[in-house]
């Protein structure tokens, strides 16, 4: 078209009528510059663009590939497995959590997390919910070593690695593909930083090395708000429910509430006087589960009622893998045998086991090790030597209800869009 | 901002598409000549002038009181709609254009009790700047969200766990026209009392006729629900928006979980209990719910829970472009109503 001549002519006129209609411009030069990036105004805008409104949640599971250290999206509707982001040095190999709809997976060379949009996400509106479908997409990495643990709420993701330091991503950046860091957060050793309640708990020694008594209350962006009085010594893991946060202490966990703008501090402590070995370091549950589980060194799994404010210690002996599904549902453990176990969280009796994994889990410490994520409705656990994911419907005595043939190891495995 | 939205509504985009047509088919001075008129014209609609375009004197929220409204307000003052077709009430967000629009509106008309609440903080902000705004569902006598009966809108729901919301208003109140013909006569007085240059009387004309409509379409709801008997007006669903519905023509909402697509794939009769129990309590031969694989559903519970039941889709939040029979408010509601004789009916 523009080797036309008069083309070019017209284009050159229409420009400076571009610029013209830009004269009187009352607004601003910001918004003037928002209209010329936007789509026209006609095109529908919903709550993001271009996402599908879904009948109900459309779980995906993200998997790394252990051989070659791709990430695989697993459709757990369609059962389609597809390729998504990088391999090689860049490529992922372990797990390190998901918020709804996000995949953080630690790359292979451990000096970064690659963050997966799953493309499928559910938006929680208390009496209901809606869920959505997206483009699913590898949004880039995130620098920082040996990241450990992901919680992320609708307006922010943290992200907190083995040197006590977290990265607080900003969400609304992220579903439009960007990694926008807007703070860092330094907790000076292993402290924990929680999104919870439009703020950031973090729970550490400090900045100084000092005040180690409390937990900070800070603003989204980092800067000091406020103070919870009740301390958690040696701070390790925490969880998100709806009944508040929960961060993992030595000597118990410490349950964060905030109403009308008050953060409080609960601490539920533990039983008796549990060895410095049992206790629990990082808490597994399903999202939106009040029930959490945690593996409790070698004697067995700790179950937290949050909304009970109670420890039960289920004394089976040292697990692989654990999950809470449900506040009415069984805890799931994995042992190092390959057999999956249910546990009855009220009774503690164990309720049904089944033998899962295609082999033992080898001694050495080098081999992938198998994750339990949990839905409303079914439980996954990778298996690296069998090359595949297994659906358990917890509901029914660990029935298998499918299992997905990946050809490959799942060296990692996230759910998302449940 | 004056020029902006001009420049959106049409002058530039227009030329643009003009431009290359003629550009194709003439010589160079011409087209010139062309372009310069039309350049004129566009900075005429431009509004360099400073103050051009007119402003949009009402702005509603969502598309069900988007449509409402417009046939109230008929041709006499520009309304704007912001929630676009298929969208969802709870979470969609505006441009800034709009949040711009909103606040030089001369009325604000929106839906309220907590149900958009991707838009309340920009309703709220104009209206501490002095906008006029009416939250229609706080003027149509709205019902309470309940936790006592046997898993109402509450129970229904897939992703809540309980009872923050008893006692808290029910937004959906579209879902009764009763309570719509309420909203029409509130809409009409603000539009009256607030935009000015309408023309009163036929503004109240507008109401009157079209509350005529709404009154006719409820008359004929009842008519048509009569077909169902009494003993089968349950709404076994997984959809939290009837509750004026069931109350205005003597339904009772029982709420079930929906088994998903994931669970349909390999069900069990633990997935299936609390539907199957469900419809076998209300003893009805199809139930109300958006799922991913209708048919899969019911071909599951025929066959592992022996239980014979169709699954009809409704109509909730939205009006829809995409989906034929909700284009407007009175469709959506006539689509709604034959949906659930046809699914409920003898026959």
């Amino acid at each position: 078209m523009t080797r036309n001549p008069a083309a070019r002519a017209a284009l050159a006129v229409l420009s400076a009528a571009t610029l013209l209609a830009g004269c009187a411009r009352t607004g601003t030069d910001e918004t003037g510059h928002e209209v010329a990036a936007r789509k026209p105004a006609a095109l529908p805008h919903g709550y993001v663009e271009g996402a599908e409104e879904l009948a109900e949640p459309h779980p995906r599971l993200v998997i790394a590939d252990g051989g070659t250290g791709t990430a695989h999206l697993l459709d757990l509707v369609s059962g389609d497995l597809t390729a998504v982001g990088a391999a090689g040095g860049g490529g992922v190999i372990g797990g390190v959590g998901g918020d709804g709809r996000f995949a953080y997976l630690s790359t292979r060379n451990g000096t970064a997390t690659r963050v997966i949009d799953g493309g499928t996400w559910t938006v929680d509106h208390g009496d209901h919910s809606h869920s959505y479908r997206g483009e699913a997409r590898d949004v880039g990495a995130l620098t920082g070593a040996d990241p450990q643990r992901v919680l992320g709420d609708v307006g922010v993701t943290v992200v907190s690695f083995s040197d006590g330091t977290a990265k607080v991503l900003d969400r609304a950046a992220l579903e439009k593909g960007d990694l926008v860091e807007t703070a860092l957060i330094d907790t000076g050793g292993h402290g924990t930083v929680v999104p919870y309640g439009e703020h950031l708990l973090v729970a550490g020694d400090g900045p100084a090395g000092k005040d180690t008594g409390g937990v900070d209350v800070r603003t989204r962006d980092g800067r000091p708000a406020d103070r919870i009085g009740t301390p958690c010594p040696e701070p390790h893991g925490a969880a998100l429910t709806r009944r508040g946060a929960v961060i993992g202490c030595a000597d118990g966990a410490l349950l964060v509430t905030v109403k009308g703008g008050e953060f409080t501090g609960e601490k539920i402590r533990y039983p008796g006087k549990p060895p410095k070995g049992d206790r629990a370091l990082e808490f597994h549950h399903r999202p939106g589960s009040t029930t959490l589980a945690a593996r409790a060194g070698d004697a067995g799994i700790w179950v937290l009622d949050v909304a009970a404010r109670k420890w039960r210690l289920l004394k089976t002996g040292p697990a692989v893998a654990v999950t809470a599904t449900g506040d009415d549902a069984p805890v799931l453990s994995l042992t190092a045998d390959g057999v999956l176990h249910a546990y009855d969280t009220a009774s503690g009796d164990e309720t049904a086991t089944t033998e899962l994994l295609a082999a033992p889990l080898p001694r050495s410490g080098a081999a992938p090790v198998p994750a339990i994520q949990a839905d409303r409705s079914r439980a996954y656990v990778s298996d690296p030597a069998g090359k595949a994911v297994h659906e358990i419907d917890y509901n029914d005595d660990l029935r298998r209800a499918r299992t997905f043939e990946l050809g490959f190891p799942p060296a990692a495995m996230v759910e998302t869009g449940r | 901002m004056t020029a902006m939205t001009a420049r959106l509504r049409g002058g530039p985009r227009r030329t643009v598409s003009a431009a290359r047509t003629l550009v194709r088919a003439t010589a160079l001075r011409l087209a010139v000549l062309v372009m310069a008129t039309v350049l004129g014209a566009s900075v005429a609609l431009a509004g360099c002038a400073g103050t051009g375009g007119r402003r949009p004197a009402v702005v509603v929220t969502t598309n069900i009181l988007g449509d409402v409204t417009r046939r109230v307000v008929g041709d006499e003052a520009d309304v704007t709609v912001l929630m676009k077709p298929d969208a969802d009430p709870h979470s969609f967000a505006i441009s800034a254009q709009e949040a711009a629009a909103i606040e030089r509106a001369a009325l604000v008309v929106y839906n309220g009790l907590g149900l958009e609440e991707g838009v309340l903080r920009n309703v709220e902000a104009a209206k501490d700047a002095g906008v006029a705004t009416l939250a229609v569902g706080e003027g149509v006598d709205p019902i309470r969200y309940t936790t006592d009966h046997g898993g109402g809108p509450d129970g229904a729901a897939p992703g809540g766990t309980g009872n923050d919301l008893a006692g808290r208003p029910d937004p959906h109140f579209w879902t009764d026209p009763h309570r719509m013909a309420r909203a029409v006569d509130l809409i009409a007085e603000r539009v009256v009392d607030e935009v000015d240059g309408v023309d009163a009387a036929a503004v109240r004309a507008n109401a009157a006729r079209y509350r005529a409509e709404i009154e006719a379409l409820d008359a004929w709801m009842e008519t048509r629900f009569a077909a169902i008997p009494p003993a089968r007006r349950n709404l076994v669903t997984n959809h939290h928006v009837f509750g004026y519905l069931a109350q205005r023509y003597g339904f009772t909402v029982v709420g079930a979980v929906i088994p998903s697509g994931t669970t349909l794939a390999s069900p069990s009769a633990s997935d299936l209990k609390s539907l199957a129990d469900a419809v076998r309590a209300a003893g009805v031969p199809a139930i109300f719910a958006d799922s991913s694989q209708p048919d899969r559903l019911a071909q599951v519970m025929a066959a592992e829970a022996g239980v014979e039941v169709r699954v009809v889709s409704l109509f909730t939040e939205s009006l829809s472009t995409a989906r034929t029979g909700a284009s407007t408010y009175v469709e959506m509601m006539r689509s709604n109503t034959e949906a659930m004789v046809g699914g409920l009916g003898e026959g």
